[in-house]
């Protein structure tokens, strides 16, 4: 009697458990759909978005260079780029991968924000303007996926949809079990309904994205969360680098900078430099950002902070952890660092984890149906 | 018939667990090197798009895995001289 009542209340607790489990699953999942569907249906062509920027406005073909030109330094582009904005000042020099093309942004102050920085190309190689960047389809595309148009606090609201569908994903682990318990594994039951057929779907294909479907969650997650990070690293490290005064002039000649700095870590190229005060630089530093060959270096810089009046190197350093993860959950996140074959797994995962949604959507509306045509029924006797 | 004796969790979990590592590599060859590390991450991501390729499939259980692997070994036997009596 004894020993029967305890299995009973065993099979009660686990049946408690599954429910508990269960509505854990249905809540978190049913939040984050709406913001993941649209996340995903977005998140979709931005994954492309390198090959439909240059589809849509191709890079016009740079001029030829005259005979004995001289190439330009440094110095010259960013003059030539910043005469261009009268009342701004510099706060970056970037370099183009692929084309012999600098990026300066300028604004009128080196805190201004984001949005009221002007990026313009320069002809590395003569020192001439180029058109300004062109606004891309993909533009919009991606301010929607990050916030909506609505601020830093929508992007956070998405992020915290990215942990949501975290805690839907390990709780969908936690059901696969009793539900798989006695089905090998793939199967998906064509014969017993529509309802049976699409929660065997939804199990398949959430069980075997389920990896790639968490790691490009969370590194979203970690992506909303870059601007406070980086204020973190200014306001301590960086703070710290540079204290002591006002926002230092650049005295020193940035071409001389980035050569040292080159000749300080061998085996890398300059991605950028960031002028005295802007977000990535220090307040008395020309901060110079190097960056290694393979993918991983390549993402992971190594800054060299240059004295802005007297052009000593004063730290050759790596950035603090937490930048380092910022930094490596960008490729984790656009899937933009294994080619294009790479970019079409990352297509064809987002479409299945579309589906994973929407089956577990059919699934919530399909049981309110019939609950109502339940009451219906009953309602109607 | 795709009904098997009834698992463990551990054993419900062993093939998705596969799928995970797989995808887990498969992520971080790809941030390791060019080339044939770019091929790795591709073809490991492909092999959990296989499988979910199945869900869309019209036939029933596993024709492409191996099924016998992925039942308990003792039940298994029992399970399947059940199946081959029920055909």
């Amino acid at each position: 009697m004894e020993a029967s009542g305890r299995a009973l209340n065993k099979q009660g607790m686990r049946q408690r458990t599954i429910l508990l489990w269960f509505a854990v699953h249905k809540w978190t999942g049913l939040v984050c759909t709406a913001f993941l569907l649209m996340l995903c249906v977005t998140g979709l062509p931005l994954i492309f978005h390198e090959e439909i920027d240059r589809a849509m406005a191709p890079a016009a073909a740079l001029p030829p260079v005259p005979a004995g030109t001289p190439t330009p330094t440094l110095d010259r582009l960013v003059a030539a780029a910043t005469a261009a904005r009268p009342g701004e000042v510099p706060l970056y020099l970037s370099f183009d991968e692929e084309r012999p093309v600098a990026y300066v942004t300028t604004a009128r102050s080196p805190d201004a924000p984001g949005v009221e920085m002007t990026t313009r190309p320069v002809d590395a190689r003569t020192a001439a303007l180029l058109p300004p960047l062109p606004q891309h389809f993909t533009d919009v595309l991606l301010r929607i996926h990050v916030d909506m148009f609505l601020g830093e606090k929508a992007e956070w609201f998405l992020g915290f949809m990215g942990v949501l569908f975290a805690v839907a994903i390990v709780s969908g682990v936690v059901l696969y079990v009793p539900f798989m318990r006695r089905l090998a594994f793939g199967t998906v039951r064509l014969d017993r309904g529509a309802r049976v057929r699409r929660l065997d779907r939804h199990n398949l294909l959430g069980v075997a994205t389920l990896l790639w479907a968490a790691v490009v969650g969370l590194t979203g997650t970690l992506n909303t969360l870059a601007g406070p990070i980086t204020r973190h690293w200014q306001a301590g490290e960086l703070a710290a680098l540079g204290s002591g005064g006002g926002i230092a002039a650049t005295r020193v000649s940035v071409e001389r900078t980035v050569a040292d700095a080159l000749r300080a870590a061998p085996g890398t190229r300059a991605q950028f430099v960031a002028f005295p005060g802007a977000p990535y630089g220090s307040r008395r530093h020309l901060a110079v950002y190097l960056q290694g060959a393979t993918p991983l270096t390549r993402r992971l810089l190594t800054p060299v902070f240059v004295d802005a009046a007297s052009g000593r190197i004063d730290a050759v350093g790596q950035m603090p952890w937490y930048m380092s993860a910022l930094l490596l959950a960008q490729p984790l996140h656009f899937g933009d660092y294994g080619g294009l074959p790479l970019k079409f797994a990352w297509a064809v995962l987002d479409l299945l984890t579309i589906a994973v949604l929407w089956t577990g959507l059919r699934l919530w509306l399909s049981r309110r149906l019939s609950a109502r045509r339940e009451l219906l029924a009953l309602a109607a006797a | 018939m795709t009904r098997v004796a009834r698992r463990r969790g551990p054993r419900v979990l062993a093939f998705p667990a596969l799928l995970a590592v797989v995808t887990a590599v498969a992520l971080a060859a790809g941030l390791v090197g060019q080339g044939a590390w770019d091929l790795l991450a591709t073809a490991g991501l492909l092999l959990p798009v296989a499988c979910a390729w199945r869900a869309f499939g019209r036939r029933m259980g596993l024709a492409s895995v191996d099924r016998a692997r992925y039942l308990p070994p003792s039940p298994a036997g029992h399970c399947l001289a059940q199946n081959a009596e029920r055909a």
